[in-house]
């Protein structure tokens, strides 16, 4: 289905529509929201929402980008809302373990992530880059994962993330020279 | 290079080669079962009262409201108090039949 007609159709609300959008971008969408919140469970559901949102808002996209532009875009922001939300959570949890309302506290905190695309010989290693992309700073991250785990170009992304090219190169190598601080600081204690 | 060095070299470049990961198997039916349980049960979302911000100034004009409400109720006793007293002892002489007595005096 070509691009126009398909938006169109979705803009009319079409299941058959909505269903090519679905078969043809869930890996896509799934593997951008896997990237960030480091979870099969967790990306599942935030895919979900991620196809509900275009559902919802699909008579706002103005046709200024790809469509596919506008879906990284709306996978990132709900990722990285999904990982605010739930940081916050566990820090609401923590204050209610405190105060003895509750004594589950999160046993996936510290699980490394294993990404499934990772050839067995890099798998210890990815895990180890997983954790420590968690911590770079949400534009680090989002430029990060989408040129690493998606393969993006730095001008496909500049797009995404409605920055200029240079910027893009800035966020690429502020995120590399953190994750290498980060790395030193694992193998260093380790 | 030492062998922290090249640990770290390692874990940068590990993601290189990696492959896209798949959506799970039956990605769509859950999708859409979600997507007609989220529609159909569609409530009014207060969105604008989870910001912090709005919040807050929700819950000032709450409490505003409340202590003018209450300052008019303290307003209103006190002036039909102050406005009436002599009435109010008369009332009270009245209830207890203290305004006149068989004695006369």
């Amino acid at each position: 289905m070509h691009e126009d007609l398909l938006i169109a159709e979705l803009k009319n609300k079409s299941n058959e529509a909505f269903d090519f959008l679905v078969r043809n971008y869930e890996n896509m969408v799934f593997n951008t929201v896997l990237g960030i919140v480091q979870n099969h469970t967790d990306a599942e559901d935030v895919s979900q929402d991620v196809f509900i949102k275009i559902f919802q808002s699909i008579h706002n996209f103005r046709g200024d980008s790809k469509l596919s532009t506008w879906v990284y875009r709306i996978c990132i922001t709900k990722a990285i809302d999904f990982v605010r939300s739930k940081k916050t959570r566990k820090g609401f949890g923590f204050f209610k373990e405190i105060i003895g309302l509750t004594n589950t506290h999160e046993p996936t905190a510290d699980v490394l992530f294993y990404h499934p695309g990772v050839s067995l010989d890099n798998k210890e290693s990815a895990a180890i880059l997983f954790k420590a992309i968690k911590q770079l700073p949400n534009n680090q991250k989002a430029a990060f994962v989408l040129i690493k785990t998606e393969g993006l170009s730095y001008n496909t992304v500049a797009q995404i993330l409605e920055i200029s090219e240079k910027a893009v190169e800035g966020l690429m190598h502020r995120a590399k020279e953190n994750l290498r601080k980060t790395l030193e600081e694992f193998y260093t204690n380790k | 290079m030492n062998e922290v060095d090249k640990k770290i070299e390692q874990a940068l470049y590990s993601l290189d080669s990696i492959l896209p990961a798949q959506a799970p198997a039956f990605f769509a039916p859950r999708l859409k079962a979600k997507m007609e349980n989220k529609l159909d049960n569609a409530q009014p979302n207060f969105w604008l009262l989870k910001q912090p911000i709005y919040a807050l100034a929700f819950t000032l004009i709450l409490i505003a409201c409340s202590v003018y409400l209450l300052l008019q109720q303290t307003n209103a006793k006190t002036t039909v108090e102050v406005r009436n007293p002599a009435a109010t002892i008369q009332d009270f002489a009245t209830e207890y039949n203290l305004n006149t007595n068989s004695f006369n005096y």
